[in-house]
């Protein structure tokens, strides 16, 4: 049976790149006592997958894994006994059983909320006061445009692209910006883009960005959905 | 969350930045205010390779365990950090609490490998320590050495304040009871410490010892400054291995070591007595752990880390007695749950080839052979006890059950070595390779690939070669050629491959093993002209070594190529590993008619380890 799980990284665990992340998990699995599947043949893996790496200095509230496992075990007891081998700055906060028709978080992921906030506390994201109307206002001017086109540079060639309709929320609340934007395999944007982008319609420098990704989302015909809302607790 | 050493940006612009961010899982926290004494355990390499030596866990498990002391974790800074610290003024840190190293008691560092000398006055001097032990105030930490090159320690004795000489479980909590009677006084003196410290056997103060030389450059005497010193130092050895202190919970690396997987140590010392091996020598007597207690300790690894392969560790896994048996539980009890099986080189024969069928896939691994010379003449003078036949069988065996790929390990520039010992190794390659090609071609899969891999020899301190000549690189270069030449006209040359090691890092090598305290210099300065991670190729400058050695008058000649004496006094014969100087002696002459002397549990031949009555000296 398939399962997702969903962690934090946090404090110094940002620095823990996602292949040694990967790596971390499949021995905490081990230690955990949970009956995971592996491959077959003679190298045998585990059955896990995580929805999308993080990039080295972000730090997250909302990561994926799916999980194969060969035995039941309740939701409860698996968050624990993943959380007795977890370490500071990582934390198991969900653990649910999936539906054979519930697509793996690796295809299924297709947007992914952040958070984006100045390094530096001392300065007001480059503006003369901490003023929330005037930013939003803002960010609305930029975001009416018909369209928001940039040049995304790649080995191969330069490309360009429009970002309005990947960008699907953004707003500056709370001393932040928050923004929900397209991700995965295909059209994947990275937040910083989004502001940099920003600020440069505004003829600002952009300000030493410390990211925090919230959450990531799968989409049904409701719209967006948490991949934490798929599935079911036993 | 705990407060890191080094800022964002700092760890944003390094190669893998958790090298230096701790958190590990297993790695241990305390409470500051609750323990009397900090110690530092160092591995003077990047963390990769510190994270993989069993050693520095072991003394972690120990110390921790203590409830006065609290023990961290320290590794060599790669050099783009290094940079960034020397720049920014930032004190070397440990992993745990990521505080400076100055304010630990002790910094204890292992010296496994001669080219790290220079990653350890890295160590002390991103500490913000003096590099001179002279310089020393009460205020610094006790710098503290042991492992394996701290059996010749004289070429760090200006930079280190105590050395250890032997294995670590035996003599650590009696000297950390000593410092905390003396930290507890009201007027702590490092050199009182020093001083009263020097009287615990295998505790080595080279600051109390003065050594005087003769004209010719060996040395005259080496004396210790005051009467109730000891003039020797004796090894100190763990007899029950079984008891000994163990390490309950691995540390489990977030940046992958080069050993991803548990080791298990088997055993220690070796039954086989090859004369060019220093770890045969000062781990006397082998000593092997009941199979009862492997199997607890293996499961207990495997469950407290999560690995999925187990590896053994030992110097020779096929003489352990109980082999069989131990096989059969790690390949019927780990593979079953998940655990890969990782083989150490084994002896081939029909059972070792049997369990390596049943955990490796044949046709991507090889058998291994080190047979380290190439012809039957040498490996008599080196003691190593492989024939051709042993070497011709196992392939046939191998090769019958599905392999085809094989090493074969050789050294070069061994002593009473002649051209015609060189050419025997590929003409040995080729014989190997013709053994698959009996095999009819209807049963056979393609080609094999027998690959022959040659370092050069370094003669080691506490063994019977300690006094052999080394060659310059040249030379070295030459014979390996030598082997490349032969190799090509070999009849089944497309199935032979070749190579060799360094030759300029081994003759420096042998400066540092056989060296006396006249090398320290050369090594600061190399240090402060730039020399680090010597023991990579990336970073290794022969040409800046020579310069060292030239302004510090520190003669190659002297040190690596000359052959000592019988009668000289050695920078080491002040250690007692309990295998008497008369013993290898023998051996060297021995060595030199080709005669052979058997092993421990074959029959004893009075080295001199009897005394400690323990492990294979007892066995009937």
């Amino acid at each position: 049976m398939r399962a997702r799980i969903r962690f934090e990284k946090q404090g110094s665990l940002i620095y823990v790149g996602h292949l040694d992340l990967m790596r971390y998990f499949q021995k905490a699995v081990k230690r955990s006592g949970i009956e995971i599947r592996y491959s077959e043949g003679f190298n045998p893996h585990q059955i896990m997958s995580f929805a999308a790496p993080l990039g080295v200095g972000i730090e997250s509230f909302g990561e994926y894994i799916d999980i194969d496992i060969l035995k039941e075990i309740s939701c409860e007891e698996a968050i624990q006994k993943l959380n007795e081998n977890m370490v500071e700055g990582l934390k198991i906060t969900s653990f649910k059983y999936l539906n054979d028709t519930d697509e793996k978080c690796m295809s299924c992921f297709c947007a992914a909320s952040y958070k984006i906030e100045d390094r530096d506390n001392n300065s007001y994201y480059g503006f003369d006061i901490n003023n929330s109307k005037t930013i939003n206002s803002l960010i609305d001017n930029f975001m009416s445009s018909e369209s928001i086109v940039i040049t995304k540079e790649t080995k191969k060639a330069t490309r360009e692209l429009d970002l309005k309709p990947l960008i699907y929320d953004f707003k500056f609340k709370d001393n932040a910006f928050f923004m929900t934007v397209s991700s995965g395999s295909v059209d994947n944007i990275k937040p910083e883009l989004v502001l940099e982008t920003f600020y440069n319609s505004i003829n600002k420098n952009i300000f030493d960005m410390a990211i925090t990704r919230l959450d990531m989302y799968t989409s049904n015909e409701a719209g967006l959905v948490s991949l934490s809302e798929v599935g079911y607790v036993r | 969350m705990r407060k890191l050493a080094l800022s964002h940006d700092i760890l944003m612009k390094v190669d893998k930045p958790s090298r230096y961010t701790g958190g590990e899982f297993n790695s241990v926290y305390k409470d500051l205010d609750k323990i009397d004494i900090r110690f530092a355990m160092c591995f003077p390499d990047v963390y990769e390779i510190g994270m993989s030596h069993l050693g520095i866990q072991i003394l972690y498990n120990l110390f921790n365990k203590r409830e006065d002391t609290y023990c961290e974790r320290v590794y060599s800074p790669w050099p783009d950090l290094h940079q960034i610290m020397k720049e920014e003024n930032i004190p070397l840190f440990a992993l745990e609490s990521q505080d400076p190293l100055k304010k630990f008691d002790f910094i204890g560092i292992t010296l496994q490998y001669e080219m790290c000398y220079t990653n350890i006055l890295q160590i002390i001097d991103l500490a913000g320590l003096p590099i001179l032990q002279s310089e020393r105030t009460n205020d610094c930490p006790i710098i503290i050495c042991g492992g394996p090159c701290a059996y010749n320690p004289e070429p760090l004795a200006d930079f280190v304040d105590m050395f250890y000489i032997g294995e670590g479980e035996v003599r650590y909590d009696e000297l950390l009871d000593l410092y905390k009677k003396h930290k507890n006084s009201s007027c702590y003196d490092r050199n009182a410490f020093l001083l009263e410290a020097a009287k615990i056997p295998g505790i080595y103060v080279p600051s109390l010892y003065e050594v005087s030389y003769k004209e010719d450059g060996t040395i005259a005497s080496f004396e210790p400054k005051y009467d109730d010193l000891p003039s020797t130092i004796k090894r100190q050895l763990v007899t029950d291995l079984d008891s000994a202190p163990f390490i309950d919970k691995p540390l489990i690396p977030f940046v992958r070591a080069v050993q991803d997987r548990v080791v298990l140590e088997i055993q220690r010392g070796c039954i086989r007595g090859c004369r060019f091996c220093q770890a045969g020598m000062i781990y006397r007597p082998n000593r092997e752990k009941d199979i009862d207690t492997l199997k607890a300790q293996a499961k207990k690894l495997l469950d407290n880390s999560g690995h999925e392969e187990i590896s053994l560790s030992s110097l020779s896994s096929s003489d352990y007695h109980d082999l069989g048996p131990l096989m059969d539980f790690l390949v019927d009890d780990c593979v079953s749950s998940g655990v890969n099986v990782s083989l150490p080189s084994l002896r081939i024969d029909q059972f070792s080839l049997d369990i390596m069928k049943k955990v490796s896939d044949v046709r991507k691994t090889s058998i291994t052979f080190a047979p380290e010379a190439g012809s039957q003449r040498m490996r008599d003078v080196i003691n190593k006890g492989l024939t051709v036949e042993n070497i011709l069988n196992g392939s046939d065996l191998a090769f019958k059950a599905g392999w085809q790929k094989v090493k074969l390990y050789f050294m070069l520039g061994l002593p009473l070595e002649t051209d015609e010992d060189a050419i025997a190794i590929p003409e040995l390659a080729n014989q190997v390779a013709a053994k698959y090609y009996e095999i009819p071609k209807s049963e056979r899969n393609g080609k094999c690939q027998v690959t022959m891999s040659t370092s050069f020899f370094v003669p080691k301190p506490f063994t019977p070669f300690q006094w052999a000549p080394m060659y310059e690189p040249g030379e070295y270069l030459r014979r390996a050629k030598l082997v490349n030449d032969t190799m090509k006209e070999q009849l089944n040359r497309k199935s032979l491959r070749y190579d060799w090691h360094e030759a300029d890092v081994t003759v420096l090598e042998g400066v540092f093993a056989r060296g006396d305290r006249r090398v320290g210099p050369a090594i600061k300065y190399a240090y402060e002209h730039g020399a680090l991670f010597d023991a990579w190729g990336d970073y290794f400058s022969y040409d800046r070594w020579l310069e060292a050695f030239d302004k510090c008058g520190v003669s190659l000649d002297f040190y690596a190529y000359r052959q000592r004496e019988i009668d000289e006094i050695l920078p080491w014969d002040f250690i007692d590993i309990d295998v008497s100087k008369q013993f290898m002696i023998k051996e060297w002459e021995k060595a030199m008619t080709g005669s052979v002397t058997p092993n421990c549990k074959a029959s004893c031949s009075a080295c001199g380890q009897l005394v400690n009555k323990c492990g294979v000296c007892m066995r009937k």
